[in-house]
Order: C-alpha cells, then sequence, then structure tokens
C-alpha cells in the first residue's frame, strides 16, 4: 500500500467536488507526492490532509483553474467530514483558511517553484481523436472508449508514483490500452497501434505496464484478506 | 464521465463518523486539518474503495474461472505467442472488472477519524534565507550524488585548499560573482565541498555564499508599486551589479498571486540571452522578493529617447533579437501573451529581453488586471479580441507585428481603447475580413454581432513607407487575421528581411548575446539628438520608469 494513497484520494475527491479540471487534481496529486517526499523530517507533523488541501488549491493556480480558498477549504473540511455540519464562519474557520494559504507559501518554498508539469491528459485527447478516424463510426459509437480511458487516467492519480515514474505519453497509451481491452475492440489493420502513436511502445512494455497500473490501482486494495 | 471519487459519492453515508474532536481549545493562530488519521494502519486497509469507475464494461461475461492462472502467467516477449496473450489478457481484464464489481462492495474509501488542530507555525512556516537558487543552478539531476559521482572525478586530498574559482565551479556559479573572503574562509574549514555534493549541501553553501537572503542585495531606490509587487532598483553585494528587486507580499486573501506563481514557475525553466534572467528567490514570512537583473529601459523608453524614429538597422536587430527569444520560449511551450515595448527590455549594449512572464500562458487573456488597471489591447490579434480561446504561438505573432510597425512608424499601429475600437482600427488598416478568407474570424458570433462596415485594404507600404519590401513582406506575415497563417517566430527569424545579418547569428548559443558575433552593433539612431541625452533619459527616475513589471 503506498503510504499517503488515502490523502491522494482524497485530493481526487475534493478536486472532483469543486468540479475542477482533471489536469488540475493531476496537478494537485503529482505536487502532493513529491512534496511529502521530500519533506524536511522536522515538518513531518504537518498533517497530509492539510497539506492535499494547499496542494489543491495551488494547483489551481498553476493550471490557471482558479479555485477559491474558500471553496477549498469547505469541500475539503465536508470530504473529511462528511457526517458533520458544514463549517461554520468562525475564527476557527479563518484560521483553518489561513492554514491552508500559509502551507501553500511552505509547498511552493519547499518544491522551489518547481510546478510546470506536462499532464497525460492531452495526449489521451489527441490520441483518442487519433483513434476515432480508425474505426467506423458505429464501433466508435457502440462502446464508451473514451470514457473510460479518461476515468482510468483519472483514476490513475490515486498511485503518483507510478504515474510520475512513465512518462506522460506512456501512461496515457497504458489507459488507452485498458480501455480497448476492457471493450474488447481490436485493430486488425493496426495490431501495433501503439507503436504507431507512441514510437517508445513495445508490446512487452504495453503488456506488463497495464497489468502494474491495474494491480496497483485496483487489485492491491483487496490483497487485503478483509477486504 | 464517471471517476472513482464521483461513484464513491453514493457510499459517502458509510463514511464513518468523524473520530476526533473539534478542539476549539487548541485552535490558535494557523489552523489545519491536522492529524486528520490517527487511526492505525490495521484499520487502514480495512477499507478497500469503491473502485467502480469503469463505465459499461461487458455484463455478458460471468466466467471468472482462469483467473489466476491468466494474471499470473508471466509476461515473455514471445512474438508468436502475442496474440493469444493479448486475448487472454482481455479476459483477464474483463473477467477481473467483473469481479472488482462483485467485491468492492459498499465500502467506503476514506474512512477518517478527523480532528483539527494548530499547526505550529514556527516549525511549519517560518522564515529563513533558503534560497531556491534560480539563477546559478544546475538542474537537481546534475548535483544529485548518483550523477555526481559518475560524472567527476573525486579529489580526495583532504588538504586541499579551494580558491574563489574552485568554488564557483563546483558550485555552478556565474563567473562574474565574487565571493566574500569569510565565504572562502568558511567554505574551506567545513569538508561540505570535499564531499559529494547533494541538493542539500549545495543549497547549503549557496545560503552560505548569500543567495536567497535579503542581505545580500542592497535596496536602492524605488521603481514602481502596483497592488501586488513593488519594484525596487538594488545592488547585489556579491556582484556589485544593480538588480531588479521585485516585492510581492502575500497577507492578500487568497495567497500568492497566481501570476507571481506562474512567473517564477516558467521563468526558471527558461535561460535565454533574450530572456530577462531570474537571479534568485527570496522567501521571508510575508514577503516574497524576485531578484531580476537590472536593466536600464525598455523599448518604449528607448523609442521616446529616439524621438520614435529608429533606425532601419537597429530595428532589424531588435525584431531579430525578439524573433530569438520568442522562438526559444515557444519552443517549450510557453506563450507570452503580453508583448509590447514596455516588456521588452533593452540593454545599455542593446540587448533586448522578454520580460513580465505574470500572463504567460494562461486560458485566457484578461483585459484587467486585478487591481482593474485597463491591460492595453494595442497587440491584441483580432481573434482574440473576438473571444477566441483556442489560441496557442501565433497569439504573440501578431504583437510582433505591431512592434515591428511601431519601431518603424515611430507610433502604435492599433491605439484602441475599447475591443470594439480596436477591431475597428485593426479593419480599417488592413480591410473588414471576407468570409471566402477569413472564415474562421466571419464564424464567430462576436464578429457577426458587431457588424463592422466593410473596409477595403490599404496596401502596407502607405503605412510604413520607411519598410523596404522584405520588412513589408514581413509584417504581412505576421499581421494575419487567421492565426494559423501568421509566420511563426522561428520561421520569421530566416525572413529575408533579416539577409543583411550575418548568418552566425543563427549559431549563438541560447545563452550568449547575438552581439558577440563580430560586426553586429546598432547604429545611432536618426531622432536621437546625442548619446549623453539618450542616457540622461534612460536612468531618469519617477514616473517614466517602466511600470508593467508589476502586473
Amino acid at each position: 500500500m503506498l503510504k499517503h494513497r488515502k490523502v491522494f484520494e482524497y485530493i481526487m475527491e475534493a478536486g472532483v467536488k469543486l468540479e475542477a479540471k482533471s489536469s488540475t487534481v493531476a496537478a494537485a496529486v503529482v505536487i502532493c507526492y513529491k512534496f511529502l517526499n521530500r519533506m524536511p523530517p522536522e515538518e513531518s507533523s504537518v498533517c497530509p490532509y492539510t497539506i492535499g488541501a494547499a496542494c489543491l488549491y495551488l494547483a489551481g493556480k498553476v493550471e490557471e483553474d482558479m479555485l477559491k480558498i474558500r471553496d477549498v477549504t469547505n469541500v475539503c473540511y465536508r470530504v473529511i467530514n462528511p457526517n458533520k455540519p458544514p463549517i461554520e464562519v468562525d475564527e476557527d474557520y479563518w484560521n483553518l483558511r489561513e492554514g491552508v494559504g500559509r502551507l501553500e507559501y511552505l509547498v511552493l518554498r519547499t518544491m522551489g517553484f518547481q510546478l510546470q508539469l506536462v499532464h497525460p491528459h492531452k495526449f489521451l485527447l489527441h490520441y483518442l481523436v487519433t483513434l476515432k478516424h480508425w474505426l467506423s463510426p458505429s464501433a466508435w459509437e457502440r462502446s464508451p472508449l473514451a470514457e473510460t480511458a479518461w476515468t482510468l487516467l483519472r483514476d490513475a492519480y490515486a498511485r503518483p508514483d507510478w504515474v510520475t515514474a512513465h512518462s506522460p505519453q506512456t501512461v496515457a497509451i497504458i489507459c488507452l490500452n485498458l480501455a480497448l481491452r476492457i471493450h474488447s475492440v481490436d485493430f486488425p489493420l493496426a495490431p501495433e497501434w501503439y507503436r504507431i502513436l507512441h514510437s517508445e511502445m513495445t508490446s512487452k512494455k504495453l503488456i506488463t505496464l497495464s497489468k502494474e497500473l491495474l494491480c496497483k490501482l485496483y487489485e492491491e486494495q483487496s490483497a487485503d484478506p478483509r477486504g | 464521465m464517471e471517476t472513482i471519487a464521483e461513484k464513491r459519492e453514493p457510499t459517502k453515508s458509510l463514511y464513518l463518523a468523524a473520530g476526533g474532536a473539534y478542539k476549539k481549545d487548541q485552535m490558535k493562530k494557523s489552523a489545519t486539518f491536522h492529524d486528520f488519521c490517527e487511526e492505525d494502519e490495521d484499520e487502514d486497509d480495512d477499507a478497500p474503495v469503491e473502485r467502480n469507475g469503469r463505465a459499461g464494461q461487458p455484463d455478458d461475461d460471468d466466467d471468472d474461472s482462469g483467473e489466476d492462472a491468466c494474471r499470473s502467467e508471466p509476461v515473455t516477449n514471445g512474438r508468436s505467442r502475442r496474440v493469444n496473450r493479448l486475448e487472454s489478457f482481455t479476459n483477464w481484464l474483463q473477467r477481473f472488472s467483473l469481479k472488482r464489481r462483485h467485491v468492492t462492495g459498499q465500502r467506503a474509501l476514506i474512512r477518517p477519524s478527523v480532528s483539527l488542530s494548530v499547526v505550529h507555525e514556527g516549525s511549519a512556516l517560518g522564515s529563513d534565507g533558503e534560497s531556491v537558487e534560480a539563477s546559478p543552478c544546475t538542474s537537481d539531476e546534475v548535483t544529485s550524488p548518483e550523477r555526481y559521482v559518475v560524472n567527476v572525478k573525486m579529489r580526495t586530498k583532504p588538504t586541499r585548499r579551494w580558491s574563489e574559482q574552485d568554488i564557483q565551479k563546483r558550485l555552478s556559479l556565474p563567473a562574474d560573482l565574487r565571493l566574500p573572503l569569510s565565504v572562502v574562509e568558511k567554505l574551506n574549514r567545513t569538508p561540505t565541498l570535499d564531499q559529494p555534493l547533494t541538493r542539500k549541501s549545495r543549497r547549503a553553501s549557496l545560503s552560505e555564499i548569500g543567495f536567497g537572503k535579503l542581505e545580500t542585495y542592497q535596496k536602492l531606490e524605488k521603481l514602481g508599486e502596483g497592488t501586488y509587487a513593488t519594484v525596487y532598483k538594488g545592488r547585489s553585494r556579491l556582484t556589485e551589479n544593480y538588480v531588479a528587486l521585485k516585492e510581492i507580499r502575500l497577507e492578500q486573501e487568497e495567497g500568492a498571486p497566481c501570476t507571481a506563481i506562474r512567473e517564477v514557475s516558467l521563468l526558471r525553466d527558461l535561460r535565454h540571452a533574450n530572456v530577462v534572467t531570474l537571479h534568485d528567490i527570496i522567501h521571508t514570512e510575508r514577503l516574497l522578493t524576485l531578484v531580476f537583473e537590472y536593466v536600464d529601459r525598455d523599448l518604449k523608453q528607448y523609442m521616446d529617447a529616439c524621438g520614435n524614429i529608429m533606425s532601419i538597422s537597429n530595428v532589424r536587430i531588435f525584431l531579430i533579437q525578439l524573433l530569438r527569444g520568442l522562438s526559444y520560449c515557444h519552443k517549450r511551450r510557453v506563450l507570452h501573451r503580453d508583448l509590447k515595448p514596455q516588456n521588452l527590455l533593452i540593454n545599455q549594449n542593446g540587448e533586448l529581453k522578454l520580460a513580465d512572464f505574470g500572463l504567460a500562458r494562461a486560458k485566457s487573456v484578461p483585459t484587467k488586471t486585478y487591481s482593474h488597471e485597463v491591460v492595453t489591447l494595442w497587440y491584441r490579434p483580432p481573434d482574440v479580441l473576438l473571444g477566441a480561446t483556442d489560441y496557442s504561438t501565433h497569439i504573440d505573432m501578431w504583437g510582433v507585428g505591431c512592434i515591428l510597425y511601431e519601431m518603424v512608424a515611430g507610433r502604435p499601429f492599433f491605439p484602441g481603447s475599447s475591443a470594439e475600437e480596436q477591431l475597428h482600427l485593426i479593419f480599417r488598416a488592413l480591410g473588414t475580413p471576407r468570409p471566402d478568407v477569413h472564415s474562421s474570424i466571419c464564424d464567430s458570433k462576436e464578429f457577426k454581432s458587431y457588424a463592422f462596415p466593410r473596409y477595403h485594404a490599404e496596401p502596407l507600404v502607405n503605412h510604413a513607407p520607411r519598410l523596404d519590401a522584405d520588412g513589408l513582406d514581413l509584417l504581412a506575415k505576421l499581421l494575419q487575421y487567421e492565426g494559423r497563417k501568421r509566420i511563426s517566430a522561428a520561421d520569421g527569424m530566416r525572413h529575408q528581411f533579416f539577409r543583411s545579418l550575418p548568418l552566425s547569428i543563427f549559431d549563438v548559443p541560447d545563452n550568449e548575446s547575438i552581439f558577440t558575433v563580430p560586426g553586429l552593433h546598432l547604429t545611432r539612431d536618426p531622432g536621437t539628438k546625442s548619446a549623453s541625452s539618450m542616457m540622461l533619459h534612460g536612468s531618469r527616475p519617477g514616473k517614466n520608469r517602466r511600470q508593467s513589471m508589476l502586473l
């Protein structure tokens, strides 16, 4: 089990509830993952969930998907406390909000402003457009390829260690491959479609990484005997 | 589109009641969602995820058998068996996804036991002299220990004495940097330099030298003030060079300003002779100070100083530098988006530097800053004025055309004060777009709503009579209505207009000025009265200082 996986999933949930762009959520998770790895030990007592909120807020700025600090604070609180009434606007609320703002600054500093990321999303989009032209309209309509691939990509961020270990192109291809396999879509005319889209991809790599992603993403959870 | 998170929503009620208490008495200064997850690890694993994010997988396959066999099958590279394997992989996948749906059940993903408490300000957020060392840095990979050992032969002599030059080399510092004697002494006493250099030790050494410390920079006069930043002229005690200190206040509602974050994160990756250099970043508790190279004046001031009559040869030299800097940025997928003469800095040697990346690469080009100062529309392309958002690097090329015109004609081409007036001026000079030629412009709803009169294009030579045929051709290629038809920065550099420049300017490395090419130099502008009056104008303090660093 990846350390802090729950934090990443919480960022993803809060991001979706904030109606943030997929790239914002992706940036938030990756920034948070890198920050937690790099965090000075003397500051390890800082709550990772507040860091997560700060990363989400910061990612909104980096990706120009302006999220309001008010909304981030409220939604994150709600995600964490689903059974409590919404947070009251009192002194504690303002302190909490300021805490998010100050942690944002800590993240900025620790990361040395290295926040520009190349996300797999636009590659996936590009690949999907290409595939659409290869398929007959009816074949394209038959299965929600794009939705599945996009969902897989969004889910993949529960494992930022895996995502950041591979190039954005590779990540996009793997998500696309899984979607194709799930819907049993084949390209008889272009069995090596992945090589056409991304020249560095091999069939071995494709299969290995596809399995790896699925296992890391979905299998690991049920590996627990009590699960 | 479905995601884990969305799918999880229905199970929200199953979240355990939040465990920790809302510790009111602990709330002091800045609070966080601290200590949220005090639950032990066993409990963590107890809460599997509702992982049913996949849409529409086939339902007809209920066969679970053989799943394990498929999964444990080793992956080999046997090409003959590949198809087979893919099939079995598909089966496995479908079964897998099906099984997951059965298994997942109604479990919550995060089962938090939540409490709020205080983050101790001192530990987490104290101010210090720690620096991001923007300017003198090498990339992290180079300083990582493993790489270092591979690349560099270690000197083991413990008695080695590090001279100033050695230290500069060791820490990859610029050569013009003067190290204080005390620092050389101190670094020699400590074993830091003899050991492999890590990110941390390099940072410590840099901090020792004075990077990232406010004391290192002597604040001189104020150059200007904006909504979130104040710009001072300063002097670095390390190099004795002037610097521009851009102080960004952080106590505002929404934390560090978006534009500042973007400007720093973009600029720290850009190293080019025609892009302004970010030397250092200084963090203090409530203030972020960006240390830029100091440049006397911008192109606007330069043009004013020469009475708005520039020699065409100088226009050519400035323009090629502008294109050179832009093509570097565009290659890295960075758009400037706010080109104007005020954002092009010109130093004593005539080197042009792109500045003010605050607006760089945003999704929409705002017409107002946070302070509701109006951002100039004069250099905006018509497609953007009409609300296009799908623009790319060509957005900057229109502005280059406007700047070329302004340098040649001595006045802005389209000085509009509203989007409508701006478009009006453009169409009156270049002709109203025609559906058969400029389909994307004419199809836009905004364009139709304005109902512009049908102007006919006047030849560009009437507007800019000083420009030769090559120059007019380049201007026409820059001022294309359709973004896709505009010439790119890289192609622009190869345009006939620059044929009189030595070819070797294309071989100049990114971080070197084109003035390193022999024979290339500025000529006297016809409008300049005397060299001394030029200088005088350039260094005049007060209102004529460039204000655009403040954006």
